[in-house]
């Protein structure tokens, strides 16, 4: 194999994954190859025919980048759903940490935790979807990461006032703590389900392009029915408690569905404005 | 002619006649056009590898000239997603055709 050809395959295959590397350029090989012998065939000396096989192929920066498209979506798409069910997951660390430890420590790991893995998949949604780094995308990003700077330190910058410090005298009248920690678990672990069902449903309607039409029905109940788990939780209960902690999870999700539907808003308007971007839908 | 967009109807339907490897696409697609679409032949190969992730077709080896040849053959979804891609390149090749035939 020629020097030429050999930089031309690592270019166009570099980055693709595993075994449909190995499979893009044992394609483009038997391409060139099949090009060689039909312009030999036809008359052409051997450096020519090379020559214009290589140049029929065209750019391998552009077959690299189209390739690495087409392959990384599907991981994307997977790391973001594993996301979308492994992030609420982490809830019922917070009732754990409620409990054994006070809301410092919560403000300290957790919630930033939370909205860096939140963050981490909406940017794995846009790196799916967008390749042409269009405005829109790039104004989503920034108010994304602004959203995630400005949950991590309102709780810092506004001491006494924020959410936990609510919780706090709840939680230390020694008569009902035990109660209460115990309302505080299954408030969690209810709220957990219910937000687990939200983010599951979600993920898999922000990717519904990846998604048959069964799985886009069931990602719709998914969403519903962890909204009416909420509902639910919130409407049954009167413990103090519990209510802070339902409505603090359905305002946090309202704030999350709007900004996020603004988000595919945008990108969905850039899509069709772009018109004949790779990425449009069909 | 940049062939941009028509790329996935194009391959759909050649596949659609009988199973083929990327070469043997490309080749179809100059002779039948007459070399009218220009395009860059390697990139077939992402946009194989893309419709057979959407389930478009699927691939199968096959031994040509004693070596193994990555082969195409279009599958159930695959067929009615070229009826899909044919009414949608119709319904658009029929309005710009009545556009163009607008007395100015």
């Amino acid at each position: 194999m020629n020097s030429e050809l050999e930089t031309w395959l690592e270019a166009a295959t570099r980055g693709v994954p595993g075994e449909a590397r190995a499979s893009a350029r044992a394609e483009l090989l038997a391409h060139y190859e099949d090009a060689v012998a039909d312009y030999t065939a036809a008359g052409c000396d051997e450096a020519a025919a090379h020559r214009q096989a290589l140049a029929d192929l065209g750019a391998a920066a552009a077959v690299g980048r189209a390739l690495r498209q087409t392959h990384h979506a599907e991981r994307y798409y997977k790391l973001a759903l594993a996301l979308g069910i492994g992030l609420p997951l982490c809830l019922p660390l917070f009732a754990v940490t409620f409990i054994w430890a006070d809301g410092a420590i919560l403000v300290c790991w957790l919630l930033p935790l939370l909205v860096t893995l939140s963050a981490f998949r909406v940017l794995l949604g846009q790196q799916l979807e967008m390749e042409t780094g269009l405005r829109p995308y790039r104004l989503a990003r920034a108010s994304w990461i602004l959203l995630g700077a400005v949950i991590i330190l309102t709780p810092f910058l506004l001491p006494g006032h924020n959410v936990f410090s609510l919780l706090a005298p709840v939680a230390a009248d020694g008569q009902n703590l035990i109660r209460l920690m115990l309302l505080a678990l299954l408030a969690m672990a209810l709220g957990g389900v219910g937000v687990s069902l939200i983010w599951l449903g979600d993920t898999l309607l922000t990717y519904r392009r990846y998604c048959s039409r069964v799985e886009q029905i069931v990602a719709g109940l998914l969403l519903g029915s962890g909204f009416i788990l909420l509902s639910g939780l919130v409407a049954a209960t009167q413990v103090e408690l519990a209510l802070i902690v339902g409505l603090i999870t359905i305002l946090s999700i309202i704030t999350f569905t709007t900004l996020h539907g603004l988000m595919l808003w945008l990108i969905f308007r850039a899509w069709y404005r772009k018109g004949d971007s790779p990425a449009a839908p069909a | 002619m940049n062939y941009k967009g028509s790329l996935t109807l194009l391959i759909l339907h050649l596949l659609s006649q009988e199973p083929g490897h990327g070469y043997k696409i490309a080749k179809r697609i100059r002779l039948l056009s007459d070399g009218a679409l220009d395009f860059k032949e390697g990139s077939v190969y992402p946009a194989l590898h893309k419709l057979e992730k959407e389930g478009l077709i699927a691939a199968f080896t096959e031994v040509e000239n004693g070596r193994e040849r990555r082969y195409y053959r279009l599958t159930d979804a695959g067929k009615k997603q070229l009826g899909e891609e044919r009414r949608a390149w119709q319904t658009f090749t029929q309005a710009v055709t009545a556009v163009l035939g607008e007395p100015a």
